[in-house]
């Protein structure tokens, strides 16, 4: 079948009532939380996933996708309105963004976001069409040592690239890949780390994890770091229409914008921020004016929220051409889909075509109602961002008790988000970011499935690992990033003894 | 922002003590099993990792402090009323149904963020509304609305 036959299927399956219907929720729901600061993406898929298993399964993912690269549309409306990003990724757009907007050109910066967001979407489809089957096709001739490789780079590459500190991002990588192996294991049958609790026997599920350390939790630290809302201006349709001379700033930075973010995306662990980071500043290296950055240069808005939404859909690529998941809202996405009992990985595209395709048109359809979301109706949205967050988490809240209930009807769940709610508290007291838990917790199963798979291939030999060309290479450069991480602080305070910011900084905004 | 260690200390040290916790809890299972390794292998292995890893946090926080590496501060109201007002859903839910235990719950959690305004009773209705649309009429979970549920 050609990409065009492949396509239709695709569009036959998305062009439902229903799935219409979802892929609407999902983007609409997307949007909203992108708007909103103090609820991101992650967040709002964790409270939401109970809801999907009572769907089927296209239904399920149309939403949970729908939601992912809704947030990177929305969440640039609050950077240049209140100079607070809505998602972590649109906190660099708020550089240029927000001196837009107190020169009067709100209107415009947020036509030429959701412009350049749709750009962006575009180009990620495109390279996520032509790649993900080819990637998986790849993948089916992968050996167990070569997939036990990839994932210990893309883990280590998730738990470093965090906001903070490096060394503690891999601590939730080992600390997830541990509470993976909780239940019974699935070779010797042995009972692991139950206490003796049949409800443990299962595992732990990856929803309760998902709504303790990012519902529970992240609401708490919201309340206490919000503030009473905050004057905005009203923007109408007329304001937005840009000047031809903004436009022919904004075609080049785009372009380049959008080519970062898909193949920032498309690595497994890296991720919409940094996308958005990394394209801001190439564009200041590259322009011709440096200084104008920082007091509103179009170009400064045009190619984050480009990279950013790039970057949100090749995400999907290594998602489902390898079930390795792109981002922690990508592996909840490969959780929904376990629950629904697909097998993530390189056979998921050929076995269920109709869904894989169908996702993909899901995406086409979506990205046309975001833009539709987001150009005639920016006023509604700008007027959500009055609604103060006092009331915003007295919706979630119940979300996540109803949602908790609904799973099996079991009390000992509500506890247990409880527990994991309270833990994740203790983890951000400490400065720990839980997100990439969420991808080790996902990926557990599968790497140690792999890695045994291996051993008993090699014998029980380690150096078995690296016989194989393309897995010693892989670890090689894991090994290397581990070693950088685990130096660079020194070498940074040899350079400077006193000024330490350049390490860490202050990337995410905060 | 000021340098402070006191966040990288007591992660490295929590880090630590889940290392110890889960070495503890998984040194009954078999390193090696029949064919290749055992259930424990991997469990065991992590675990030492993460006790690795604590102590690298520990480390580099004392020759290295790094700006961020304090305590990020919670609101104490906030965490006790978010917690109390999940316990209090499920009570509720067990001795009076779904749609109460909510409008009780959103009314209580509004405590969280300050003294109880008017608003949170306006909140709670609309969101008990929402919450029977979507859960009980729309995906007909089996909960009941009213009254003892699952009886």
């Amino acid at each position: 079948m050609t990409m065009f036959d492949n396509l239709a299927l695709g569009f036959s399956t998305a062009f439902s009532l229903s799935n219409l219907l979802y892929c609407l929720s999902g983007v609409t729901v997307g949007t909203f939380i992108g708007v909103l600061p103090g609820i991101g993406p992650l967040a709002a898929v964790s409270v939401l996933m109970p809801l999907t298993f009572y769907m089927d399964p296209m239904a399920a993912l149309v939403m949970i996708a729908g939601i992912y690269y809704g947030a990177e549309y929305g969440g640039s409306t609050a950077s240049i309105l209140l100079n607070l990003p809505g998602t972590a990724a649109n906190a660099v757009t708020c550089l240029d963004g927000y001196p837009m907007a107190q020169q009067g050109r709100a209107g415009v910066a947020l036509f030429v976001t959701t412009i350049a967001s749709f750009a962006g979407g575009v180009m990620g489809i495109l390279i996520l069409m032509l790649f993900t089957p080819l990637i998986a096709e790849i993948a089916l001739s992968l050996q167990a040592v070569e997939y036990v490789a990839i994932m210990i780079l893309g883990l280590i590459a998730a738990g470093v690239a965090t906001q903070g500190s490096p060394l503690k991002g891999l601590v939730m990588i080992v600390l997830g890949l541990l509470i993976s192996t909780v239940g019974v294991d699935h070779q010797s049958g042995v009972p692991r780390y139950t206490m003796g609790m049949f409800s443990l026997y299962d595992g732990v599920s990856i929803v309760i994890v998902a709504m303790g350390l990012f519902g529970v939790s992240e609401m708490i630290f919201a309340i206490s770091g919000s503030s009473p809302s905050a004057a905005v201006q009203d923007v109408g349709m007329r304001s937005m229409l840009p000047q031809r001379d903004e436009m022919r700033r904004t075609y080049k930075p785009a372009l380049r914008g959008g080519i970062i973010g898909s193949v920032v995306g498309a690595l497994p662990g890296a991720g919409v921020t940094l996308a958005a980071f990394m394209a801001y500043a190439l564009e200041k290296r590259v322009s011709k004016e440096p200084w104008r950055f920082g007091k509103g240069a179009i170009e400064g808005i045009t190619s984050p929220e480009t990279a950013n939404n790039a970057a949100a859909q090749t995400a999907f690529i290594p998602t489902l051409s390898l079930g390795i998941p792109g981002s922690p809202t990508m592996a909840l996405l490969l959780g929904a889909m376990m629950i629904h009992g697909i097998a993530p990985g390189p056979l998921f595209i050929t076995e269920q075509p109709e869904l894989f395709w169908g996702l993909v048109a899901s995406f086409w359809i979506g990205n046309v109602m975001l833009l539709v979301l987001n150009i005639p109706l920016i006023g509604i949205w700008v007027r959500m961002l009055r609604i103060p967050y006092r009331l915003l988490y007295l919706g979630i809240l119940p979300l996540i008790c109803v949602g908790v209930l609904s799973l099996r009807g079991s009390f000992v769940d509500v506890g247990l988000v409880m527990a994991v709610g309270f833990f994740g508290c203790l983890l951000r007291l400490l400065r720990f970011e839980p997100a990439p838990l969420m991808i080790s917790v996902v990926l557990g199963p599968m790497l140690e499935e792999n890695f045994r798979r291996a051993m008993v291939i090699g014998r029980g030999e380690i150096s078995y690992f690296f016989k194989d060309f393309t897995s010693s290479a892989l670890l090689i450069l894991s090994g290397l990033i581990l070693i950088w991480v685990i130096v660079a602080p020194f070498l940074a305070r040899r350079r400077s003894p006193n000024t330490t910011m350049a390490e860490g900084g202050n990337a995410s905004g905060e | 922002m000021k340098q402070d260690r006191l966040g990288d200390m007591l992660g490295g040290l929590l880090t630590i003590c889940l290392g110890v916790v889960f070495f503890l809890g998984g040194s009954g299972l078999r390193f090696l099993g029949s064919r290749g390794i055992g259930p424990g292998y991997f469990p065991l292995i992590l675990s030492a990792m993460l006790i690795g890893l604590g102590l690298l946090v520990i480390l580099t926080a004392i020759f290295m402090p790094r700006p961020g590496g304090g305590i990020l501060r919670a609101d104490p109201r906030a965490i006790l009323v978010i917690f109390s007002s999940i316990a209090l859903f499920a009570g509720m839910t067990i001795g009076f149904g779904l749609l109460p235990a909510v409008f009780v719950t959103v009314v209580f959690a509004s405590l969280a963020a300050g003294p109880l305004r008017w608003d949170a009773f306006l909140m709670a209705a609309g969101v008990v509304l929402v919450i029977w649309l979507v859960f009980l009429v729309g995906l007909k979970v089996p909960i009941k609305a009213f009254g003892v549920p699952f009886g």
